[in-house]
């Protein structure tokens, strides 16, 4: 899945996805993100996580392999946010991040410890960035979704982009917060 | 009576010369465990036959079935794996080099997820395994220091999705998450943080130590997938 630029009037929004994801979350996030504001709200990027690479049946095989892919994840997010932010002395427009996370694996599974592991790994990264990026009148927010359920729930995916399209436009309401979405197979469990 | 139950538990430890370490240690020795220390620089001294020291650079993909063995060799078994090694590169996220990115994440959480994986085998034999991940008050967010909540946030993750995975197997995983605790790695840090604090003052390596030892113990083995956060009340704070 290729990363997309889009240009919306004055606004340019970075679509990034890593991972196994289902093309039609991304094409939905795509449109929806295209069909929202276009007063100038200050550019934005969108990470969007799916599930690892399979490497291994064996849980303990994943956390002895599961580095790289986790390394690759953080340093892709902050090679991307410092394009998008430019310079810190550089006087700024607002900038939104959004990061899409499967929140299933945020909170716990046991056949997904990699996803696990860099679900949360990405949550408090995003935590910490809002403080940051707060103090400048930028904002970063996080879709804790459930991702499996895409079969049974035909609207998910609807839901989860419209979701996204409003905190790029809308984020500085929920600056280093986490949105929950997901049917009642999310219900009972602790969240991060 | 099984053989783990007939000698004493068996801890490794790292960063078991550093401030939050170091009252690990002191607290795993007084309640009668063997302990495998492992740091960059090798202790002054010994406190006696209950514990070894290793030198070590737990970032090399080598050093944990190496710990492991170690460990098994010198004790004869292995029951507790407390991940306490940690490291700051703090920087805003718009000069932080990719290399202070890594490094964090290297020594933080990679190292972890390696010594965890090595060590579970024998951890099953336990019949009481326990993993202890240091985490950190740090996964909700601290300015200036994204990749060291990346790293901690990173530790509740996995220690989670460990908990589901070997529950069966009497292993429990929990992690504590310090808050600000008086030691050489938070010595930058504001003196009037003491006085922020609900409690009043600021945390001491005895606070984490005696936590520690709690989870580590066989009475824990009904807690699991959890973090404890002991850090004087700083995070239910406004």
């Amino acid at each position: 899945m290729a990363d997309q630029i889009l240009q919306r009037a004055t606004r340019v929004v970075t679509l990034v996805s890593r991972g196994e994801l289902r093309t039609s979350l991304m094409d939905q996030i795509s449109t929806a993100v295209q069909a929202g504001d276009d007063s100038d709200r200050g550019d934005a990027l969108v990470f969007i996580l799916g599930a690892a690479p399979a490497s291994s049946d064996s849980h303990l095989t994943a956390l002895r392999d599961g580095a790289e892919w986790i390394a690759s994840l953080l340093e892709d997010a902050r090679m991307l946010i410092q394009r998008v932010i430019g310079s810190v002395d550089a006087p700024q427009k607002r900038q939104n991040f959004v990061f899409v996370l499967d929140g299933a694996a945020a909170y716990g599974d046991a056949d997904r410890v990699v996803d696990s592991t860099s679900v949360a790994a990405l949550v408090s990264f995003a935590r910490a960035l809002a403080i940051e990026v707060g103090r400048m009148g930028s904002n970063v927010s996080t879709v804790l979704a459930s991702f499996a359920s895409d079969a049974q729930e035909p609207h998910m995916d609807a839901v989860m982009a419209n979701r996204v399209g409003e905190l790029i436009d809308e984020g500085v309401y929920a600056n280093g917060q986490e949105i929950g979405i997901g049917d009642s197979s999310l219900l009972g469990r602790l969240k991060l | 009576m099984s053989a783990a139950e007939a000698r004493n538990r068996v801890a490794i430890l790292t960063g078991a010369y550093g401030g939050i370490g170091g009252g690990i240690l002191t607290h795993l020795l007084a309640a009668g465990y063997n302990v495998l220390g492992v740091d960059r620089v090798a202790p002054s001294a010994l406190s006696g036959p209950h514990e070894q020291s290793v030198v070590a650079d737990i970032t090399d993909p080598e050093t944990p079935d190496r710990l492991v063995a170690e460990a098994v060799d010198a004790f004869g078994g292995l029951d507790v794996i407390v991940n306490c090694a940690g490291v700051l590169r703090d920087s805003r996220i718009e000069q932080m080099p990719a290399a202070d990115m890594r490094f964090v994440l290297d020594v933080n959480l990679f190292a972890a997820m390696r010594i965890v994986a090595a060590a579970i085998p024998a951890l099953r034999q336990s019949g009481t395994g326990r993993i202890v991940s240091i985490s950190s008050r740090g996964v909700l967010g601290v300015f200036g220091s994204s990749n060291y909540s990346a790293s901690k946030g990173g530790l509740v993750g996995m220690t989670r999705a460990l908990a589901l995975a070997e529950g069966g197997a009497g292993i429990t995983a929990n992690t504590i998450a310090p808050g600000f605790v008086a030691t050489a790695l938070s010595a930058h840090l504001s003196g009037s943080n003491a006085v922020e604090i609900p409690v009043g003052r600021a945390g001491t390596v005895d606070d984490i130590g005696r936590a520690v030892t709690f989870l580590a113990s066989p009475d824990a083995g009904y807690i699991t997938g959890q973090t404890l956060n002991v850090c004087g009340g700083r995070s239910i704070q406004p």
